[in-house]
């Protein structure tokens, strides 16, 4: 019998529980540990950020949907790893805060064969002052935080149809953040929504992001075919700024966000001020903090996770200039470096380093965007790692199953306004995600894998994604047949 | 050890007011560009090429 754990019920823990659940169905057990009560299908808060959909549309309760699979689900907040055991009992254990209504606080423990940390990221809004719900600026990052945007930008909407003029900003709120896709999306559905109430010559549209460019993305941009012409997504994104009159402030590392100006260095040494009435920026990302200790109690957390919070797992972190990155640099199977029965995949593994070019102002202040690591591999990753764990269980002498970025694709449909007749998105695949000179030493990426394309057709696969996921995330008939 | 923290003169940045990309240069799509984006029978064929292309990537990068 083996007892398999999986922190976190976000895109990859969830979906390594569902695969997991209906491998092992005798005689082992699984259990979730993950401190919302709600799965969520992040992408669709963009839409519950601008009054589009309401929150219930982008969440269901875990409970119920577990315990008819079988998977044990403990609410609660995983706090300290003991991969070792402790000085009386060997088992390898993780620690938890619960989080759940009733027995809020209380602390417990659960040990493990096999364990998966998929807690993704910490929103660290206190890495810049004044941003986030407890500064001055909202959040799409959860459900609950695009309830709160909604709420205000409802407000601000208001503000502008009795004739007030008002700027609404939209971007990253720190030079290091990533997901810049997210915060081009919500750029794009503020404006749509503005345009679609005929209120858009009173309403100035600022997106600010620390890409040196736009259309980098965090994966360095791509570069695709487009009527017989090899084109680049910044020329692609810039047109479409043009287009919808959206201005841009690129290579900017957000320093402190105040009441009315957001504060910004720029990747040239200089320093700006830019008022604001509306703002959406999103915090830079760290790991959610485990603390890992040995037999003896003593602290061995730094031999687990890179400074920023990550889990180290089977890639080459050795630190070497940007021409020197290699795609084989990437981890392929997730398992973690020190212990190889716990596994990291989705944004909780650490990357061995950046997509994009990394780039710094003169004083030294990093402004480049971190590697996103998206819905589609972060599924992908799960899956590989719930394969291994399977074989490992079902004692398979198989090697263990990979699902490097850079051998995954991803697909990517930014939905800039949604409706049936008037909506729009971006829709993009990449092949791989982390460019590979070696195999394609002309853009690092397969020549027929790259694509984008703008128009309504991408509103609908969008729409159709949040159904098929949500359908998928229940596991509802059929939900194995639809693919990460 | 040393008091560095002392000697250090933290001069308040100056900040400026705020500069916009120039995207003046980047192509504006035509009229014509723009109605083929938003033509429904046009879109569906699109809609069916892009969900083709996704399942594509899937079947190339699933192991
Ligand atoms: C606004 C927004 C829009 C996005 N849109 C897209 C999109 O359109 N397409 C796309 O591909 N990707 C998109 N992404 C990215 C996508 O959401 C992430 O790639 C994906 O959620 C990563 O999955 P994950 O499981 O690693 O992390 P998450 O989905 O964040 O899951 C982490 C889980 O761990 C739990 N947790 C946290 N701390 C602990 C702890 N201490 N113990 C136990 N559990 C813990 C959390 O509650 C959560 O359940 C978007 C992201 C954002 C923020």
């Amino acid at each position: 019998m083996s007892r398999i754990v999986i922190l976190g019920a976000g895109i990859a823990g969830h979906t390594a529980a569902m695969h997991l659940s209906r491998w092992l169905r005798r005689g082992h057990t699984i259990t979730v540990v993950s401190p919302q009560a709600d799965w969520n299908w992040i992408p669709s808060n963009v839409w519950v950020g601008v009054g589009r959909m309401r929150p219930e549309q982008v969440t269901f309760p875990l409970a119920p949907l577990y315990q008819r699979r079988g998977i044990a689900f403990e609410q609660a907040r995983a706090t300290v790893l003991y991969p070792e055991g402790t000085a009386d009992d060997p088992t390898p254990q993780v620690e938890f805060q619960r989080t759940g209504p009733e027995r809020d606080g209380e602390t417990g423990r659960i040990g493990y064969d096999y364990l998966v940390n998929a807690t993704g990221p910490k929103l660290n809004f206190a890495a810049t002052p004044g941003l986030g719900p407890d500064g001055h600026t909202v959040s799409i990052c959860t459900a609950a935080h695009a309830t709160g945007a909604a709420q205000r930008f409802a407000a601000a909407v208001a503000r502008v149809q009795a004739g007030e003029h008002l700027r609404f900003v939209i971007g990253t709120g720190h030079g290091t953040c990533t997901c810049q896709g997210a915060a081009f999306e919500y750029t794009f559905n503020v404006e749509h929504e503005l345009r679609e109430a005929g209120l858009r010559d009173r309403a100035e549209v600022v997106y600010l992001t620390n890409e040196a460019d736009l259309g980098d993305f965090g994966v360095g941009g791509l570069a695709f075919t487009d009527r017989g012409y090899l084109t680049s997504s910044k020329l692609w994104t810039e047109s479409l700024f043009r287009e919808r009159d959206v201005r841009a402030i690129t290579g900017a590392g957000v320093t402190e966000v105040t009441p009315t100006a957001i504060r910004y260095e720029q990747l040239d040494g200089s320093f700006h001020e830019l008022p604001y009435d509306f703002a959406m920026l999103l915090p830079p990302f760290r790991g959610v903090g485990l603390t890992v200790l040995d037999r003896s109690g003593a602290d061995i957390s730094d031999r687990v996770f890179n400074p920023g919070g990550f889990m180290k797992v089977d890639a080459d972190y050795a630190a070497k200039p940007y021409g020197e990155w290699r795609a084989e640099d990437w981890p392929r199977t997730y398992e973690c470096a020190a212990f190889p029965n716990i596994f990291a995949p989705g944004i909780a593994f650490a990357p061995p380093h950046a997509i994009s070019q990394p780039r710094q102002a003169p004083d030294g202040t990093v402004i480049a965007p971190a590697p996103p690591r998206t819905g589609m591999p972060s599924g992908v990753m799960a899956h590989a790692v719930a394969e291994t764990i399977r074989d490992r269980v079902l004692g398979r002498t198989r090697p263990a199953h990979h699902a490097s970025l850079a051998e995954v694709g991803a697909a990517c449909v930014a939905s800039a306004g949604a409706g049936f007749r008037h909506g729009s998105a971006a829709s993009m695949t990449m092949y791989p995600v982390v460019p590979d000179r070696h195999t394609y030493p002309a853009t690092g990426r397969h020549p027929r894998g790259n694509f984008g394309e703008i128009g309504l057709a991408g509103h609908w696969v969008k729409y159709m994604l949040h159904f098929l996921f949500i359908w998928k995330a229940k596991g509802r008939p059929f939900w194995t047949l639809i693919p990460e | 050890m040393p008091d560095t923290t002392a000697t250090t003169a933290t001069t308040a940045p100056v900040y400026a007011a705020p500069v916009f990309l120039d995207t003046a240069p980047a192509p504006l799509p035509t009229p014509q560009t723009l109605s083929r984006r938003r033509n429904v029978v046009r879109q569906l064929g699109r809609f069916v090429a892009f969900n083709v292309k996704m399942i594509g990537m899937i079947l190339h990068g699933a192991h």
